[in-house]
């Protein structure tokens, strides 16, 4: 029996793009693109996002301190300093929105609410949503680089890379086996056979089938389609990507070539503080410098307009929960149901911060025409959130989340 | 420290959280074992459903009836299929084909035969794996000095559930048996780092075994590696893993209740907590039971710690935890043994697998409109002595499955293939199975591919989506050119079976080959235009000087990938 280890067809990617038509990654597209940047554990708001010293309530970190930029009323501390440079350049780029409900003090139930609006929901999350009210033409309309990803019945949108750049080897005939395969003499043909394959595809989408069955008949042939586009781009495929900077670097390489509507990335890092809240420092600080770095990326790499990318990128940065506002005996914080997230870019109303936090830390409302704040709301609802991402979008928020209200004071006019 | 009757105090509220759900683990089990794969010409075993005994149809049969269900139900030869992959995880002969042609009655046979196959086995332990969420590979079990590594380590802790599944099913014992058994599976791996005192090592292999350290009988609720998996801590004080059983045997989960917590709540003050838990209209909805059962795991909480062993002077840990008195929904009890009897005299842990078993085969979550079916399949399920064969047997008869519409309930008109079945079956075709380090890349959760093609990450357990994306076909296009090359020039005798005595070496009748292939591979021969296509790509690929043996491993590779292959 075979076994040794074989790298499949080592030379299979470049015999396929020599073979393979070339297509133009660049087309002329002002569609309205996305990064999420997802911190998975639950970061701590009273970090960063919310000064409250003056509660009884509240312990806030040894050593922090207030700190004012612009209209932002922050949190400053000496061993985060890349908070208060990133707010020191980009506080005008800048929306934060504090006190919003996740309904929950499980991790999954609130990675769910946060995205989807609902604990229940079958409905795909914001960045599923969102890139598919975009153009059609995007090989992977919301790509998935590290993070959570719910993208229900909407799944052919997504494409995921795998933690060690799986879908880099799968697009070039690359992937590993037990068994020999010195000899794979389809290379250099599969254009050939993908475009019989589409044929076939074609002919079952012909047939008079129900719609469920349709769906995973047309579910196939546009993915087809879309990896066909992905073999033939006459482009470095960017997916293989290790830590946070990293990935934004493939995000900003994905959205340049015009691949994705929306990417999705995590940080990675550990933000589950329930041992030493102290843990969080590091974090926000390394969150911070990837964020300045990708907002100065941003603002020097075109995008397909041949704008500035910052000028049709907007950047979430968001995290499934906030940490308890009383250190438990360890000095952690643990789960709390209320949280902060930020939008950086275009389409925002820079420089404002909504929404807030009652002398116990529980969210606040505010309302989403004028950015008042309505203290007899309980925190800003998930669901709100994500119509306003929907609204950003440039999509209806009332035909997907019939019951929520779109932030519009946080769009820009 | 601050405090107020006004605020809470973190530790309890983490009531909920799951220290597991935060971390990266990963893992799976190896490739099940698997018969070898029937040659086109095989036949099942003995008894009514004989295909070398029934009569046949001329060879150049096509079935032209219409691939898709309009709702008036599958024809024969795709229900065949579909109940030969959902039971066994391979296509039927063509043998079988025909002969459930000429005698439509003996589908129940074949349904049985199914049930008996090893390849049943292994659907229910993948079934129940996704359920349980156990393949991954972080059991956090450090390799000892001169032990085991860390591999063969991970990869026994990952089996212990799913070994006492498999005995189940193969078995025919009832269900309950999951959390009655007095027994567990090892392997030389887990004997030597669990208490185990009866494992025979002159045997070796998995083993049935039991713990030595005086743990009641109840199955996975006293699996070490359940512990291992669901872990806990000081403040957590075992809710989540009172969470775990709750999700995986009632389908109830506590962290899918979204709460509107309210203001004048403490969650900074351990005492405001407790009060809050107890009184607080918001977390008693989910504390007042979840805490007595939580009381129950005391003796597992330092299972980690003290040798992996259950510590039976542990039993009224909850005194100093969560503070109530062990109890399942108002009824006390004291062991894991009262909690697994009050579990499974529970209605909704016969409800909870069959509906998961329903969905499973639908391909669709449950709905209202399924309540009558549902209710109809646990009757059959109980009344068969809750055996994993009573369940299948009775949900691949409902209409719904088999593609009619039944009232509001829609037919299932078609699935796609989930990476373990489209594994299975291109095995079973071509003797090809994706390894990497001996691990089943259909199976297995690091190596990423089980995800991409569509499975559900052991982390988050969500339903399977029902629908392709670009990394679900390039794992299709990948699997399938691998698997078409192993047969096309590898393997002799798996190239023998699909091919034929003559291979694809000689001078072959296009169509003749091309109809074997896609009977083994569709169930079906090719139309005449399906004939032209693919004779006219063959010529092309001649044409530019491919190898016919290659240009063979080509077309049994779009073959794979075919609709007619992948849905089902």
């Amino acid at each position: 029996m075979l076994n040794r280890r074989h790298f499949i067809g080592s030379v299979a990617g470049a015999a396929m793009f020599a073979a393979a038509p070339r297509i133009r990654a660049q087309q002329l597209n002002t569609d309205r693109k996305f990064i999420f940047i997802y911190a998975e554990g639950g970061w701590d708001p009273l970090a960063v996002f919310a000064p409250l010293f003056d509660s009884q309530y509240i312990d806030m970190e040894p050593g922090s301190q207030r700190m004012s930029v612009g209209q932002f009323r922050l949190v400053d501390h000496q061993n985060r300093p890349q908070v208060r440079t990133f707010f020191n350049r980009w506080h005008a780029q800048t929306t934060v929105i504090n006190g919003i409900s996740t309904r929950s003090v499980g991790h999954e139930a609130c990675t769910v609410v946060s995205l989807t609006g609902d604990a229940g929901a079958v409905r795909p999350d914001w960045p599923t949503l969102m890139a598919g009210g975009g153009e059609t033409r995007y090989s992977l309309p919301s790509l998935v680089l590290g993070g959570p990803s719910f993208p229900g019945d909407l799944e052919s949108l997504v494409g995921r890379t795998g933690d060690s750049g799986q879908l880099d080897a799968l697009v070039r005939g690359e992937v590993e086996a037990d068994a020999d395969f010195s000899r794979l003499e389809l290379d250099g043909h599969r254009v050939r056979l993908d475009a019989f394959l589409k044929r076939r595809f074609a002919r079952h989408l012909n047939t008079d089938s129900p719609a469920e069955l349709m769906a995973i008949k047309e579910s196939l042939s546009s993915s087809l389609d879309r990896a066909t586009q992905l073999k033939g781009l006459d482009t470095d495929l960017p997916f293989l990507a290790e830590g946070l900077d990293g990935q934004l670097d493939s995000a900003i390489s994905v959205l340049r070539h015009g691949l994705s509507r929306c990417v999705t990335v995590t940080d990675g890092g550990d933000w589950d503080s329930h041992e030493d809240n102290a843990d969080q420092a590091p974090l926000f600080n390394s969150l911070f410098a990837s964020l300045d770095r990708l907002m100065n990326q941003l603002s020097s790499t075109r995008g397909e307009s041949g704008r500035p990318l910052i000028d049709e990128t907007t950047v979430i940065v968001m995290s499934e929960m906030g940490r308890t506002p009383m250190y438990n005996d360890t000095g952690g914080r643990d789960h709390w149901p209320y949280t902060s997230a930020m939008f950086l870019g275009a389409g925002i109303q820079g420089g404002q911060q909504f929404g807030g936090y009652d002398p116990s830390f529980s969210g606040i409302g505010f309302d989403g025409q004028t950015g008042r704040l309505m203290p007899d709301q309980l925190g800003v609802s998930s669901m709100d959130f994500g119509a306003t991402l929907l609204a950003l979008a440039g999509l209806d928020p009332g035909r997907y989340l019939p019951q929520s209200r779109s932030l519009n004071i946080v769009l820009a006019s | 420290m601050k405090g107020s009757v006004l605020m809470i105090r973190q530790s309890t509220l983490a009531i909920f959280f799951f220290v597991l759900a935060c971390g990266q683990q990963t893992g799976s089990e190896g490739p099940p074992s698997k018969p070898p794969p029937e040659s086109a010409n095989s036949h099942a075993d003995d008894g009514a459903f004989n295909p070398e005994a029934g009569g046949s149809e001329p060879d150049n049969v096509i079935d032209n009836r219409p691939m898709d269900s309009a709702g008036g139900g599958l024809n024969s030869r795709r229900l065949l299929a579909r109940i030969s992959l959902d039971l066994r995880g391979r296509r039927p002969t063509e043998l079988e084909l025909r002969h459930l042609d000429s005698q439509p009655d003996a589908l129940n046979t074949f349904i049985e035969q199914a049930l008996d196959d090893a390849g049943f086995v292994d659907r229910v332990a993948d079934h129940m794996a996704r359920i349980m969420r156990s393949r991954y590979e972080s059991y956090p079990i450090a390799p000892a000095d001169g032990g085991f590594d860390e591999e063969s380590i991970q990869r026994a802790a990952g089996r212990e559930a799913t070994e006492l599944v498999r005995h189940i099913v193969s078995e025919k014992r009832p269900y309950s048996e999951v959390l009655t058994a007095d027994y567990t599976f090892a392997n030389e791996v887990l004997a030597a780092e669990f208490p185990i005192s009866d494992y025979d090592s002159s045997v070796g292999g998995w083993q049935q075994v039991r713990y030595s350290d005086q743990r009641p009988p109840a199955g996975l609720l006293v699996s070490n590696t359940f512990y291992l998996r669901y872990l806990t801590d000081g403040i957590n004080h075992n809710r989540g893993r009172a969470n775990a059983v709750s999700r995986i045997f009632l389908c109830d989960d506590y962290l899918k209740r979204p709460i509107d917590f309210p203001r004048n709540i403490n969650l900074n003050d351990e005492t405001g907590v407790q009060n809050a838990v107890r009184e607080n209209p918001a977390c008693q909805s989910c504390h007042a039971t979840l805490d007595p059962l939580a009381s129950f795991f005391g003796p597992f909480t330092l299972i980690e710690d003290e040798g992996r062993r259950y510590d039976p002077d542990a039993l009224d840990a909850w005194e100093e935890t969560t503070e109530v008195p062990p109890s399942y929904f108002g009824q006390d009890g004291e062991t894991m043994a009262d909690l697994a009897g009050a579990m499974v005299a529970d209605p909704r842990f016969a409800l909870c697998i069959v509906r998961r078993t329903y969905e499973d085969l639908l391909d669709r979550p449950a709905t209202a409109a399924d309540r009558i079916a549902l209710q109809g399949h646990t009757q059959r399920f109980i009344e068969g002595g809750m055996t994993f064969h009573a369940l299948y047997r009775s949900l691949v008869n409902d209409p719904v499955y088999r593609g009619q519409n039944d009232g509001e309930r829609l037919a299932l008109a078609g699935k796609l293939m989930r990476p373990a079945t489209l594994g299975d079956a291109i095995f079973a075709l071509t003797r090809f199975r994706w390894q990497l380090d001996g691990w089943d890349a259909m199976r297995n959760e690091n190596m990423g591919y089980r995800v991409l093609g569509g499975g559900v990450s052991s982390l988050s357990g969500e339903f399977p989506s029902r629908l392709a994306n670009v990394t679900r076909v390039l794992v299709q296009e990948r699997i399938a050119e691998l698997a078409a090359a192993y047969v096309g020039y590898f393997d002799d005798d798996a190239h023998r079976i699909l091919f034929g005595d003559d291979g694809i070496h000689g001078e072959r009748d296009f169509t003749e080959l091309l109809n074997r292939l896609t009977t083994s591979i569709w169930g079906r021969h090719s139309t005449p235009a399906e004939a032209d296509d693919y004779r006219a790509l063959y010529a092309s690929l001649i044409a530019d000087e491919m190898a016919v043996d290659s240009a063979w491993v080509a077309i049994v590779s779009l073959l794979l990938r075919d609709p007619q292959f992948l849905i089902y």
